[in-house]
């Protein structure tokens, strides 16, 4: 069956030398192929089916733990780039959630790009103090205080009261908040002055929203509109991109957000109508190079422009210069320079294991150790030394509901930040996983899933019987390691695929309430490296890398 | 030459424009939609709970005022039916009308054509200036009237296959 093209006769070739493969949208990799100048007129497009088995084997590792955007490749299936583009800024643990595939990409030697919003406006319910901004009757003051709750740690009435009754008022007090405010709040504030309000640095973020648009009344809701800075999970990204970038080149790009665009698009920037390129209009599509300001000034270029110089050094084989992306992880300029501190906290007793949130701890294996001990885990983790030190990201859920995004991309995201030294991300030694801290994945099934969700033990069955049909093992431990040699990566579900590459350990912790416990533990990849109970020969291991 | 949804949703939003509609947003096939409206509470909480349309846009009719288009598109003209469906139940929630005008309203440092969201909010919610469209391939090149929707005026578009390869 043909391929679906938009393109004109004067862009796509009839003797093509690059294939631009896609997931997301042919819109996209239509979008890719237009303003590239090492890609117009000699590249074509291919859809990605759903299966992977569709997908040429030499690309396949690239893939292997979940399918990009788009990759782009020689005629004849050499990878050149792998690509992601979102629009949404994600929260949270979402920030991660597309990791994995830059992971791969990593391991495989091939440069990646990410175009995202690092910064963006939403738009979503307002909490019930919000909507009370709405009740105040005097306009002056509803104003005053609605401009007041657009800021971070400003209390409006405080000001108020004070007699800082305007807007002008307000901005000159910002600065001299210093002495009546603790210092990390203070520093919270004039962070946020400093980038959204006065904007005179390197980089040019996105403006304040003004207290008037902060709140609106829309039907029977009160729906508020903010500013998302990026936190915690998304300087983490960055600075995963920047340590990858030390061996194979790993660029975020910055996807543009305009007020003009507020409420219609939370201010992402689309190519709508192009006249030079008609056939990317009307395709919800990221604009095109020289449409959107210059990020960061350094560079002086806008950000769309750089990522194709990344794209046509790619193509072209070129050594890819490093186009500024430093500048996402300069203190300050994104993040506050103490923001690694937030990343994860030290547990010092085992007993903190049974009661921690979810959330990123670490602590030495010891401690793990004790605390499994106490759950009533009989796993044999003495491979794990006492004093290696292990980061454990514990997730609580209480839904049936498969426990594969975002927490694969949360996985490839630690494994980089938390695990390993500068010197141990070159594609050879990722994949080795000789790797300076452990990883343990740590699910609490609560309610429901205690009783239904499938994450560890009985998902991994289910593989087991389905890809080796003559399997007699009845340990789970033997049936992880018979897949391993056995089965390529993408073979195995993804609810469980990732877990087992990064984690040294994976633990299933079933509250059936009444401080009654089960528990299912597992050694993954790591640790069975190390104890040489399967090698990087292993069919899995090798489906990995190209 | 293989056709898929988005030469419909690309040919309808080509037709509008050249009409002197202004296209606010598209949502190609498969893809992210910028312009997210809220459903109302699910009974079945597997359902989508926001409304992505494929195609926003705003008319402005002879006596200078605005009307906000909402439009679903399709390959084939008999799976429109899902679509009008769809489109019932939003134009039977009045939150989540208000909510697509919300989205297009004008403010201070915003775009130059929108509404006056104060205004339409005081408005009944038969009174919205809304229409909805539809839209595929279809026997012939037609523009015709639909039986409205909440007594929203729709109208569904069809192109002839010459007519929709010629966008």
């Amino acid at each position: 069956m043909a391929e679906i093209s938009f393109l004109p006769e004067s862009i796509s070739s009839k003797n093509p030398r690059f294939i631009v493969w896609w997931t997301g949208t042919l819109g996209q990799a239509e979008w890719l192929i237009t303003h590239s100048s090492a890609l117009r007129g000699k590249a074509i497009t291919k859809e990605c089916g759903k299966k992977l088995d569709e997908l040429p084997a030499e690309l396949r590792p690239l893939a292997a733990l979940e399918q990009p955007d788009l990759i782009i490749t020689t005629i004849d299936m050499k990878p050149v780039i792998s690509i992601e583009i979102t629009e949404q800024q994600e929260f949270g643990t979402n920030a991660q959630q597309r990791m994995a595939r830059f992971w791969s990409a990593a391991v495989c030697g091939v440069p990646s790009a990410y175009l995202l919003p690092v910064e963006s406006y939403q738009l979503e319910n307002a909490s019930v103090t919000d909507a009370r901004l709405l009740e105040i009757k005097d306009p002056k003051k509803r104003l005053f205080m609605s401009e007041a709750a657009t800021f971070p740690d400003i209390r409006g009435e405080s000001l108020w009261n004070q007699g800082i009754d305007n807007v002008d008022k307000l901005y000159s007090s910002v600065e001299s908040m210093e002495s009546k405010t603790n210092t990390s709040k203070l520093s919270n504030l004039t962070f946020f002055f400093k980038k959204h309000v006065e904007n005179q640095e390197d980089v040019l973020h996105i403006r304040k929203i003004d207290g008037k648009e902060y709140v609106h009344k829309v039907g029977s809701k009160n729906v508020k509109a903010y500013i998302r800075t990026p936190k915690v999970t998304s300087s983490m990204v960055l600075s995963w991109f920047s340590s990858v970038s030390k061996h194979v080149p790993a660029y975020p790009f910055k996807l543009h957000s305009e007020y003009e665009s507020l409420f219609r698009t939370n201010g992402i920037v689309h190519t709508v109508f192009d006249e030079l390129n008609p056939h990317l209009s009307f395709r919800n599509l990221p604009p095109g190079p020289g449409k959107t300001p210059v990020v960061h000034k350094s560079e002086g270029k806008d950000e769309i422009t750089l990522f194709f110089e990344m794209i046509n050094c790619a193509v072209a084989g070129e050594e890819i210069p490093e186009l500024g992306r430093s500048e996402f992880t300069s203190p300050d300029k994104y993040f506050p320079k103490n923001i690694k501190q937030e990343w994860r906290t030290e547990i010092k007793h085992h007993k903190e294991f049974l009661i921690s949130s979810s959330g990123d701890t670490f602590a030495k294996a010891k401690l793990l150790k004790l605390a499994l001990s106490e759950l009533g885990c009989e796993t044999d983790l003495s491979n794990l030394a006492d004093d290696f030190f292990v980061n454990i990201f514990k997730i609580k859920c209480g839904v049936n509901r498969q426990l594969a995004d975002p927490y694969s991309g949360c996985l490839a995201t630690r494994d980089i930040l938390f695990c390993r030294e500068e010197s141990q991300l070159s594609p050879e030694k990722l994949i080795s996983f000789n790797r300076t801290q452990g990883l343990i994945f740590w699910a609490v099934l609560e309610k429901q899933a205690a009783k239904t969700n499938t994450f560890i033990f009985p998902e991994l069955k289910r593989n087991y019987l389905k890809l080796i049909p003559s399997g007699k093992e009845k340990d789970p431990q033997e049936q992880l390691i018979a897949l391993i040699k056995t089965v390529r990566a993408e073979a195995i579900s993804k609810s469980i695929r990732s877990h087992l590459i990064f984690s040294d350990v994976l633990v299933a912790q079933r509250d059936h309430g009444g401080s009654k416990y089960s528990v299912e533990c597992l050694l993954g990849v790591p640790s069975l490296l190390r104890s040489d109970k399967i090698s990087l020969n292993d069919p899995l291991m090798q489906s990995l890398k190209i | 030459m293989k056709f898929s949804e988005e030469h419909v949703t690309r040919k309808l939003a080509i037709t509008l424009q050249n009409a002197g509609y202004e296209i606010i947003a598209v949502h190609p096939p498969d893809g992210q939609g910028p312009f997210v409206i809220p459903k109302p509470p699910q009974l079945r909480d597997i359902e989508r709970s926001s409304y992505h349309p494929d195609l926003v846009g705003i008319r402005r009719k002879n006596d200078g005022s605005l009307v906000l288009v909402i439009a679903e598109c399709k390959l084939d003209e008999n799976d429109l039916n899902d679509d009008y469906a769809k489109l019932k139940t939003l134009s039977e929630s009045r939150d989540s009308l208000l909510f697509a005008f919300f989205r297009c309203q004008l403010f201070e440092g915003g775009p130059e054509r929108g509404f006056d969201f104060e205004e339409i909010s005081k408005l009944e919610t038969s009174e919205l200036p809304l229409e909805f469209y539809l839209a595929s391939q279809g026997k012939s090149t037609l523009q015709t009237a639909l039986k409205s929707l909440n007594g929203f005026p729709c109208y569904k578009y069809t192109w002839t296959l010459p007519d929709l390869i010629a966008l």
